[in-house]
């Protein structure tokens, strides 16, 4: 037994299995220190319907509601028949519609249910016309019969911002264009510089630095300063959202901008064809 | 001299045994929380502990959210004296087309006692091959591509960014 003890492999096989036991503490405390969990990307699902253009004239000729008021033209300051409709979005008891003068046509108004336009309340909204009150009366207002292709696309408003602007008839960006600058992406930088803009950690969307004036980007309508909030109703809160955009274009018919101008939302809309 | 020889063989030991049982899967994880903070996130893998290196399996690298790259094994060996990380079948994303082919066979990024001063990678693929040089010291990396025939036809924007050697080889060098 004692040979034993005193035997060198013994000695050797302590000495090794002291190192092993010291290797794996060291290891184990090293284990304690580093995180236990990987980091996965989260990309956030986009459950906003998607930014889809609407031809209201079509919509028009399908659909004959029978049940509205035919339109009652009473002496007032401003008649209801000097209203031009416009637009509409929305159900019976919330939404919006786009309104003018006649003799203004271009000079638009957006109306919300119970605002008031030249006298009279907006009570509701039907698929093809809007109710208004006044006096305890009410007044219909019918979509005037729109040329073929021309149409008219639904507003959002924001609950923090009004739009600005809503244009009717939208830009037009043709393929070859975006073909071109996809080729040669540097283009896109020497015409315009974008950088992101964080509130906190998050991103709140893409500033427009610079942006050369007589170029493709300029004729658009984007100007310096610009802060791109959204994209085809795509809040752009990550470049991954930009990028899916960017990578589908080539797909789209249409692309819907929401920039923040002066702190109010400006909608572009441009037509891809 | 017995002594010395002794002292060498339980000194390897006891690293080899580090080694072995170093928690491989954690340190990974450690990496990936020190690339957050540069906005890069590897996700979607799959982890093999062979006990003398981590195999990763299919991993994707997201740059700011955007998938970049999408690798088939990633093989990493942390050996003390010499470390290197392998990495195979990388395909880039469709978005990176227009500067360069999307696949690289292989990338070999290594760094041994040997050259202490220096990182070396090389990388094989559609754009022909690179041999990359980064120097410790004075903190600049120096690229050398071999480019293939593809790189040369059509991918001449890119290769703008390098000067030509008289072999015929294109350099990329740039100081951090």
């Amino acid at each position: 037994m004692k040979k034993i003890s005193n035997s060198s492999l013994l000695a050797i096989i302590t000495r090794l299995l002291v190192l092993l036991v010291v290797a794996k503490f060291i290891m184990v405390g090293l284990w304690w220190y580093l995180p236990s969990d990987s980091i996965e990307l989260k990309t956030k699902n986009n459950f906003i319907q998607a930014y889809k253009r609407i031809d209201f004239s079509n919509m028009i000729k399908k659909d004959k509601v029978k049940e509205v008021v035919k339109p009652k033209v009473v002496s007032t300051d401003v008649s209801i028949t000097s209203m031009l409709l416009k637009g509409l979005y929305g159900s019976k008891k919330k939404g919006y519609i786009i309104v003018a003068m006649k003799r203004k046509p271009k000079s638009t108004s957006i109306i919300g249910i119970g605002e008031v336009f030249q006298g009279y309340t907006l009570k509701s909204i039907l698929k093809q016309s809007a109710v208004f009150t006044r006096g305890g009366k009410n007044f219909v207002l019918e979509f005037k019969k729109m040329k073929k292709g021309s149409y008219i696309k639904p507003v959002r408003r924001s609950n923090k911002n009004k739009m600005k602007a809503v244009p009717s008839i939208p830009n037009r960006v043709s393929k070859k264009d975006i073909s071109d600058y996809s080729k040669d992406p540097s283009k896109i930088w020497r015409e315009i510089s974008i950088s992101e803009v964080k509130e906190g950690k998050k991103i709140k969307g893409f500033k427009i630095n610079r942006i050369k004036a007589g170029s493709k980007f300029a004729v658009l309508g984007l100007r310096q300063g610009d802060l791109i909030i959204k994209a085809n109703n795509v809040r752009l809160e990550s470049y991954r959202d930009a990028m899916n955009i960017y990578k589908n274009i080539n797909k789209l018919d249409a692309i819907e901008i929401v920039v923040l101008r002066n702190n109010q939302e400006v909608e572009l809309v441009y037509e891809i064809n | 001299m017995v002594k010395m020889m002794k002292f060498f063989s339980y000194s390897i030991f006891f690293i080899v045994m580090l080694i072995y049982f170093m928690p491989k899967v954690n340190a990974y994880y450690f990496l990936e929380n020190e690339l957050k903070k540069h906005e890069v996130i590897i996700s979607g893998e799959e982890f093999t502990d062979t006990g003398y290196s981590l195999v990763i399996n299919h991993p994707t690298l997201s740059l700011k959210s955007i998938d970049t790259a999408k690798a088939g094994v990633v093989d990493v060996k942390i050996y003390a004296l010499y470390n290197s990380i392998n990495i195979s079948e990388i395909y880039l994303s469709s978005m990176a087309s227009t500067f360069i082919p999307l696949k690289i066979q292989n990338l070999n990024i290594s760094y041994s006692i040997i050259d202490p001063l220096n990182i070396n990678g090389v990388a094989y693929g559609e754009f022909g091959e690179i041999r990359a040089k980064f120097d410790l010291m004075k903190m600049a990396a120096r690229v050398i591509l071999s480019p293939s025939k593809l790189m040369l036809k059509k991918y001449t924007k890119t290769l703008r960014n390098f000067k030509k050697s008289k072999s015929g080889e294109y350099i990329y060098e740039k100081n951090i």
